[in-house]
């Protein structure tokens, strides 16, 4: 047990340091695909807290979406700084998922794929048909990036550039997943976990799961709303087209690719298919064939993600290697 | 009026569709009884069951806990009154250990609102060090403390049972609704199982009993409740019961055949 | 008064042409309890093979209407046995799965066939019906026409012959289906098949007033999952009246004010209905 965590702080410690090493080694095009995954981080931890509920949000980018557009109206046409929008972008989809909540967690199964695909839908569709303050189909543009950090006579962060930012994003992710750890392994965690596999057992010792359902939700969406607001302050422009379906499935695959039975298995995910996706930077076209075939080999073939490959690879030598205990 | 009975049941009625499952059944549990409920297979134990722990709603009668009326309220809500309940079939969380099966058991012990767990505030630290405490004692009197790394699902059925008892414990109940808890044990443990059940007796808990083991129900049971069809054919002392006719038809269709009687 | 009539007939070809779509994916859901997230695709193929065959060849339009049916049945068929029994069952599983295969279908195609360009099918049948003042294309109204006589041929299916029956005691449960002796893999590809094959029909005949392109699946799919729902997954009258309702709400809405609207009042719609009453309009089990 003591082992384990040690070791388990050395890999933290590790991982930690080379994500802070990271930018230097970059060109500023990598550097921006590094700070797309830390900003995907934030999204698929907070996307498998929802999961381990039992429910699998489609609605999660569109709340990404109103976080990012929450900030960007805010910050744009009222000049409130991003340090302050930054949580209200996540309060803001908080608020509006506890109230998506109501009818969603009353909803089972496969019902609640299509009516939490319909809530987020029914909101970026209004994003689309509102002129003011949401811009229609063409977004927001223009978004200022955060405020300039200075301090008289020793040094100013002017976070136009990329290395700045980077480490913005790092420090955001950083606080994001290790308040996402921490609810996983309390008691909250265990009893989202808890409602998952066996709900009369939760009934019957007093857990109201209605209530931890919302709760998961409420806070997978807080998060995904910050993530939105990182991602709005970059790129400078939001249009409703980034939070449609397509990149909720991109999302699904990162998560079901890594798995979704430890906190670790999303964050592997999205990391390995984010590699891939740089190697195959030249057949984009063919990018979304690539992720089909990577989805069905693994609902057929390896139905726990990633993270049940070393299980999987054990036990194959086993099989071939009888003797070797 | 002074409600003298801990738990009482009056008039219940409950079905599904045209089925009647639950045919006006009362029920009256006096404090620190244990009570055997038995019946054919099929004779709406397990829904009685259901109805008292709030799993359904009665379509009529009432249920009075302690002089409060509870009838129709959530199971959350019923635990939190102190009764708790345990499953038929082995209804545990089978991906998890069995010792993290009794820590989720005593949610209502840790739980100070989720708010509050959330940021860490108040006695979490203590209140979770407490329920681990509790977890492990709780589990070291149910024998299963050598197990408790375990995966619950991979237990064999007697241990599975104990569990599911260990959990209902956890709510630190003042009745306790066993539901065949000794199904699928084999002697040895049957019979530890009925000495711990009398054990939490002397405890102060309220004990009601569904099992088919009739040797079990008689020698630990200090009444009987029979119930057959929905309806409730007989009541008293196990000797009693055991001699009246009606009963014997019940388990055996025609009073001829007395070979399983021979249990008694 | 007018626009009045004119609304009820075309929420009446909205609601047929949902309908079509919905029943075969409720089929699907219904017997083998999987989610098939490539039914719009399949939708897009049949509207592809009517473009290939009468826009391209000139072969007559009801012969391609026919291959196109015939056709997409077979890849349901095909798509059944490769993808979907592993999953049978699991409905999260089967719906990754097919979008998998969602991705894989529309790079395919518009690598063939080119993005960007929507591909023209002349109207088969020019000029309107008018009556009572309401005008509609006849290329519209024939998928009325052809809804009644899939559907009453439909349910003559699974009313008497001996695979129908078999269906709706596998769609019942599945388990108990196969001790009796049904052969619950062949009603699989059966129930995949003509739920296939509905899709496929409805995407030929619309070919020519739908803009044919390889995302065209997409736009019909949810409206068609909402629809699923709403009317009790699996069943199939209750899909129908959830089609009508949702055709009628769609055309009532999007003539007040505008599509994006009437998704919107649909999303809501739904949403509220659901939170009233989980189950669907008849439920889960009655089928």
């Amino acid at each position: 047990m003591q082992k384990n965590n040690s070791s388990k702080f050395y890999g933290f410690l590790i991982i930690t340091l080379a994500f802070i090493g990271l930018p230097f080694l970059l060109s500023e095009y990598h550097r921006d695909v590094a700070i797309t995954l830390l900003i995907n981080f934030i999204l698929v931890s907070s996307f498998r807290l929802i999961t381990t509920m039992g429910g699998w949000s489609l609605a999660h980018i569109p709340l990404m979406g109103l976080g990012a557009y929450t900030s960007a109206i805010l910050t744009r046409y009222y000049g409130w700084p991003f340090w302050i929008t930054l949580p209200t972008g996540g309060a803001v989809a908080a608020l509006i998922s506890w109230v998506m909540s109501f009818p969603l967690v009353r909803i089972k199964g496969f019902a609640f794929f299509i009516a939490s695909f319909a809530a987020g839908e029914a909101m970026r569709l209004a994003w689309t048909r509102i002129r003011y303050p949401f811009g229609g189909h063409r977004g927001i543009v223009m978004i200022p990036v955060p405020n300039e950090i200075i301090i008289p006579g020793l040094f100013s962060i002017n976070f136009y550039d990329s290395i700045p930012y980077y480490y913005l994003t790092f420090l955001i992710t950083g606080v994001s997943l290790i308040i996402l750890y921490r609810i996983d392994e309390s008691r909250i965690g265990y009893t989202l976990k808890a409602i998952e596999m066996e709900d009369r057992i939760v009934n019957s010792v007093g857990i109201k799961a209605t209530q931890y359902k919302m709760i998961s939700f409420v806070i997978g969406a807080f998060f995904a709303g910050i993530a939105g607001v990182v991602f709005a302050h970059r790129y400078q422009s939001i249009d409703p087209s980034a939070f449609g379906f397509l990149t909720t499935l991109y999302l699904i695959v990162w998560v079901l690719f890594g798995g979704t039975k430890t906190f670790i298995g999303p964050l592997l995910g999205v990391t390995v298919l984010t590699i891939v996706q740089i190697l195959l930077r030249n057949l984009a076209e063919w990018l979304p064939m690539v992720y089909g075939f990577i989805l069905i080999v693994t609902v057929l073939f390896l139905p726990e993600g990633l993270e049940g490959l070393p299980r999987k690879v054990r036990k194959l030598w086993k099989l071939y290697n009888p003797k070797v205990k | 009026m002074i409600e003298k009975y801990f738990l009482n049941v009056e008039g219940l009625f409950k079905s599904f569709g045209k089925n009647l499952v639950v045919h006006d059944i009362d029920l009256k549990l006096e404090q620190g009884e244990i009570r055997g409920l038995i019946g054919p297979n099929g004779a709406g134990k397990t829904t009685l069951f259901n109805l008292i722990s709030g799993f359904l709603t009665p379509n009529k009668g009432k249920i009075v806990w302690q002089g409060k009326n509870i009838t129709g309220s959530a199971p959350s809500t019923i635990v939190k009154n102190g009764i708790a309940r345990t499953f038929q079939l082995d209804v545990l969380l089978k991906d998890m250990t069995v010792l993290q099966n009794v820590l989720i058991g005593h949610h209502l012990h840790v739980n100070i609102g989720v708010i509050a767990q959330l940021l860490g505030l108040g006695k979490v630290k203590e209140k979770e060090k407490e329920a681990m405490r509790m977890s492990l004692e709780l589990l070291e009197f149910m024998g299963l403390l050598e197990l408790k790394n375990e995966i619950a699902g991979e237990l064999p059925h007697g241990h599975q049972r104990s569990l599911g008892i260990a959990i209902a414990l956890a709510t630190e109940p003042k009745l306790l609704m066993l539901d065949e808890p000794i199904t699928g044990m084999n002697s040895v443990e049957a019979l530890n199982t009925m000495k711990k059940i009398k054990c939490l007796r002397e405890k102060g808990i309220t004990i009601l009993i569904v099992e088919h083991n009739m040797r079990a129900v008689m020698s630990t049971c200090d009444k009987l409740t029979v119930i057959n069809f929905g309806q409730k054919i007989a009541e008293g002392p196990p000797e009693n019961v055991c001699e009246n006719s009606l009963v014997i038809e019940a388990y055996l269709g025609s009073p001829d055949d007395e070979d399983d009687l021979i249990l008694c | 008064m007018e626009l009045i009539l004119q609304t009820i007939a075309n929420g009446l070809i909205a609601s047929a042409f949902y309908a079509i779509i919905a029943v075969g994916l409720s089929l699907t859901f219904g017997v083998m309890n999987t989610v098939n997230y490539a039914h719009g695709e399949f939708y897009m193929i049949g509207a592809y093979t009517v473009w290939q065959l009468y826009a391209i060849h000139h072969w007559p339009f009801f012969l391609a209407v026919g291959i196109a049916t015939i056709l997409v049945g077979l890849l349901g068929i095909i798509v059944e046995r490769i993808i979907f029994r592993p999953v049978r069952g699991k409905a999260l599983s089967s719906f990754i799965i097919s979008v998998g295969m969602v991705f894989i279908i529309q790079v395919f195609v518009a690598r063939m066939w080119g993005v960007g360009h929507v591909k023209p099918v002349p109207a088969v049948f020019k000029g309107a019906l008018d009556i009572f003042g309401v005008t509609i294309g006849w290329q519209r109204v024939i998928i009325l026409p052809s809804a009644v006589i899939v559907f009453l041929g439909f349910f003559y299916f699974l009313r008497n012959s001996k695979w129908g029956r078999a269906l709706r005691a596998v769609a019942l449960d599945s388990e108990a289906a196969s001790l009796y002796g049904i052969n619950v893999n062949k009603c699989a590809a059966i129930a995949l098949g003509i739920g296939s094959a509905m899709a496929g029909l409805a995407g030929a005949l619309m070919a020519p007033i739908m803009s044919v392109t390889p995302y065209m699946g997409h736009s019909v799919i949810w409206t068609c999952f909402v629809v699923v729902i709403v009317g009790g997954a699996g069943n199939i009258k209750g899909t129908i009246i959830a089609a009508l309702v949702f055709g009628y709400l769609n055309t009532i809405v999007s003539t007040i004010f505008d599509s994006t609207v009437a998704s919107i009042v649909s999303s809501v719609f739904m949403l509220t209905f659901l939170s009233i009453r989980p189950q669907g309009i008849l439920g889960y089990a009655e089928k």
